[in-house]
């Protein structure tokens, strides 16, 4: 795999590079090197100084000290239309496509005067280079789709096509694979190699061991601002680099967990919706977590909503403690003991400028309301319990969520929901793009509820977080449920087999 | 008690200050502002505009807007005026009839804002139009007088010296502020403005307090259209034209931000002053009427700029 030639000269070098935000130091002399067809992996927690570094190659950032070298050349602060002009390409986890244009448009949005003099010129030569491109990476899809109307996972790969399209000699990737399933797992690995074989360089961060090990040529970790390690691939193990990572002996990632299965409480019958899912049923023990596997887009989310009360069930019943229960919105599902965390954290998980307190009350605000008031003391004291349980880095109780890191933003979701004390949690995607410390905290949380009694709906597209955390996994393939597997007689293959089918 | 803690620590210290250099420059200019009198006329004359503009920063903070406010006013006004008439009108059956009606209104806003999801802009401007025709065909266009004296002295009488609307004005500011800051209510509206659908999901009725939020400011017009019709003495048909724009700058000069989720009515206060000092101002310096419009556009422009600079300073 190596292909490096001696002597070859780098895309980009980093030399001695640190950076400091109002007097706090971020980066502290970092020292990177980059050579052409090498993709190379950064990782370490949320908080270790990943973004800036990436902004710092990016060239939004200004180094306070030391230099950024590309293809030889000192670079300095620029805007982002001459980066592109550049050759550096950045993919970021929050997409940056436009809704309301289609991938054509989205794809050559800004450079729409390569394409010719004439609005249908372009529109024509859009559609036609975006075909091309569609076909060479073998990636199914119609150029002429508004990108609205696309799965998370489909707009990842339409943002990975117009770096592709760009020419870039350097792309930079921020958890590209976050959003998607297994299989656009290997749709994506196709991308990558071709643009390898071409010559680009990547450069990615992740949280996935798998692909971290899968995908790179190059492993480097950051922790603190400081840069611990940059080996190649094969001269290091996973355990290796996850005790870089958090600085210190991780003995396993997922905690022990005993399994005590009580009573049912949920039971669902036939549960559809035309569209979304049909014919789904389960039974769900207290002290269980039951896993939801499948493809993006399989209508697994779909199921969690509608056990949440965020969409309404056309056919089916749901029987809560042998109750038939309808849920018109997530206040009646919350009310019966329903705790929903989304996928889609900055969406549907908090209030950014609320502040940490104000987010974790939020669901169980009328039990801290005294002869009409709020009862703010009480609320802090209850804040700060959350915090320090859950172990939110914060400045403190009145620090607004959306100046956290998104594992800590995720456990603010799960304070709020832990506080209007539910029986059953749905889950969904818990630990997604949040750090190996948080995710390890997360999964420990999930041990302790179910140890608790509490029952767990486990959605998630991370094969070996599935398979570990839940004592069954049902199957959800385009809609229909195809199968529930138990922990100990199925492996991923099966689940995979079941997921396709 | 501590002017640095409200000069730099809240969100309304940008405009507190701009409000002192404002006032420090007209007593510059003019020996005739800072006197006694002077300053309970400009709290009399802004008492209208600060009770819609405490009622809008609701809707506002909550993402909304209602543009229909001016026009509340005009219909609630004339209502009064009709059951307050001095031949066997009655002010209680005056004051709640015309509060009701705009309870109603606001109401109507709220239904169909949340039914027809259709922008709070456009429903409010439509209901804008109907409520001042509305306000014209139960007058037949014409100025209600003969009012009673009893209602007469809401708008022109005091207690204990103070004028009745400026008790108003801080009765309501006392009691918004105290809903904003102290309440369920208070905290979900603000949630709502921040993110409606994490709102929503975390178990908020949504719909109920938007609801609530456009009742509330029905209410809150229409107690500005009373007191009003009881100052000049008339149910005016046509009053309120465009009050419900300078409700909105006060709130937005009072650093509520447009886009919901954040505000205070402290500084909605401190907007509707900001204003009304202004206008006082140029008043006193006999500054024409015309050219009084064009200066109070730009000091509110410069107001918000600077205000955004020094937030921005303060980061």
């Amino acid at each position: 795999m190596e292909c490096r030639v001696e002597g070859e000269k780098p895309v980009l070098e980093l030399k001695q590079v640190s950076i400091a935000y109002s007097g706090t130091p971020i980066l502290h002399s970092i020292d990177l090197t980059l050579y052409p067809g090498e993709i190379h992996a950064l990782v370490g927690e949320n908080g270790a100084g990943k973004s800036t570094l990436m902004k710092t190659l990016l060239g939004i950032i200004s180094p306070d000290q030391g230099e950024v070298i590309f293809f030889g050349q000192k670079r300095e602060q620029q805007s982002l239309k001459q980066i592109m002009d550049a050759g550096i390409s950045m993919i970021h986890q929050e997409l940056m496509l436009i809704p309301e244009l289609s991938v054509a448009e989205n794809i050559f949005l800004g450079r729409e005067n390569e394409l010719g003099f004439w609005p249908w010129e372009r529109k024509k030569n859009a559609q036609l280079q975006t075909l091309e491109l569609l076909a060479d990476c073998e990636i199914p899809l119609d150029p002429s789709t508004l990108i609205k109307n696309l799965s998370i996972a489909e707009q990842q790969l339409v943002e990975i096509l117009r770096a592709i399209s760009q020419r870039a000699h350097l792309i930079l990737m921020d958890e590209p694979t976050s959003s998607l399933s297994e299989k656009e797992i290997t749709l994506f690995r196709r991308l990558i190699n071709k643009l390898k074989n071409e010559g680009v360089s990547i450069l990615f961060t992740s949280h996935k061991m798998e692909e971290i090990f899968g995908f790179s040529d190059r492993i480097s970790v950051l922790r603190d601002g400081y840069l611990i390690s940059s080996q190649n691939r094969d001269e290091c193990t996973e355990q290796e680099v996850v005790q870089q990572m958090v600085g210190r002996e991780m003995n396993q990632f997922f905690p022990h967990r005993e399994v005590m299965k009580g009573d049912i409480c949920l039971k669902v019958k036939g549960l559809g919706i035309p569209g979304l899912f049909q014919d789904i049923e389960f039974e769900l023990h207290q002290g269980e977590i039951l896993g939801f596997g499948g493809l993006v887009g399989a209508g697994r989310t779909d199921i969690g909503k509608a056990l949440a009360g965020l969409l309404i069930p056309q056919t089916g019943d749901i029987l809560w403690k042998n109750q038939s229960v309808k849920f018109k919105s997530p206040q009646d599902a919350i009310s019966q003991g329903i705790g929903y965390v989304s996928e889609d954290r900055k969406e549907m998980g908090f209030i950014p400028e609320f502040s940490i307190q104000n987010n974790l009350t939020l669901s169980s605000l009328l039990e801290f309301q005294r002869w009409g008031m709020l009862d703010k003391s009480k609320e802090k004291e209850i804040a700060v319990g959350h915090i320090s349980r859950l172990k939110i880095k914060s400045k403190g109780a009145d620090q607004q969520v959306m100046n956290l890191s998104g594992g800590n933003q995720q456990k603010v979701v799960f304070g709020r929901v832990l506080q209007h004390l539910p029986e059953v949690l749905i889950l969904d995607e818990p630990t997604r793009g949040i750090d190996v410390q948080a995710k390890f905290e997360i999964y420990t949380l999930m041990a302790e509820l179910s140890r608790q009694g509490k029952s767990i709906i486990l959605i998630s597209s991370d094969l070996p977080e599935l398979m570990h955390m839940s004592d069954r996994i049902l199957v959800v393939s385009k809609g229909k449920q195809t199968a529930i597997l138990n922990k100990e007689e199925t492996n991923p293959a099966e689940i995979m087999s079941y997921a396709m089918k | 008690m501590n002017l640095k803690k409200i000069l730099i620590g809240s969100q309304s210290g940008g405009i507190f200050l701009a409000l002192i250099l404002m006032c420090v420059l007209i007593t510059s200019l003019t020996p005739r502002f800072l006197t006694d009198t002077n300053l309970l006329v400009i709290l009399n004359q802004v008492s209208v505009n600060a009770i819609l503009a405490f009622g809008v920063t609701f809707v506002i903070i909550s993402g909304g807007i209602d543009l229909s406010l001016g026009s509340m006013l005009a219909v609630a006004g004339v209502v009064a005026a009709l059951f307050a008439k001095s031949d066997g009108g009655n002010v209680f059956v005056a004051l709640l009839t015309a509060l009701g009606v705009g309870a109603f209104m606001g109401a109507m806003n709220g239904f169909t804002v949340i039914l027809s999801k259709v922008p709070p802009f456009i429903v409010t401007l439509g209901t804008m139009t109907i409520a001042r025709g509305t306000a014209l065909i139960i007058s037949s266009g014409r100025p209600v007088s003969d009012l009673s004296d009893s209602f007469n002295y809401l708008g022109n009488g005091d207690l204990l010296g103070v004028p009745i609307p400026i008790l108003f004005l801080v009765g309501t500011y006392v009691v918004c502020h105290f809903v904003l800051t102290q309440t369920v209510f208070g905290r979900y509206v603000t949630a709502i403005g921040g993110n409606e659908t994490a709102a929503w999901v975390a178990g908020i009725p949504v719909a109920k307090v938007k609801w609530w939020v456009y009742t509330l400011s029905g209410i809150f017009a229409a107690l500005g259209g009373i007191l009003l019709s009881a100052r000049i003495n008339t149910g005016q048909p046509n009053a309120g034209l465009g009050f419900e724009l300078d409700a909105i700058a006060a709130v937005i000069i009072g650093g509520t931000s447009t886009r919901g989720g954040k505000g205070s009515m402290t500084g909605t206060l401190l907007g509707v002053l900001f204003i009304g000092v202004i206008n006082n101002g140029l008043d006193l310096l006999n500054v024409s009427a015309y050219w009084q419009q064009v200066v109070m556009g730009g000091i509110i422009i410069l107001a918000v700029v600077l205000d955004s600079v020094y937030q921005k300073m303060k980061r």
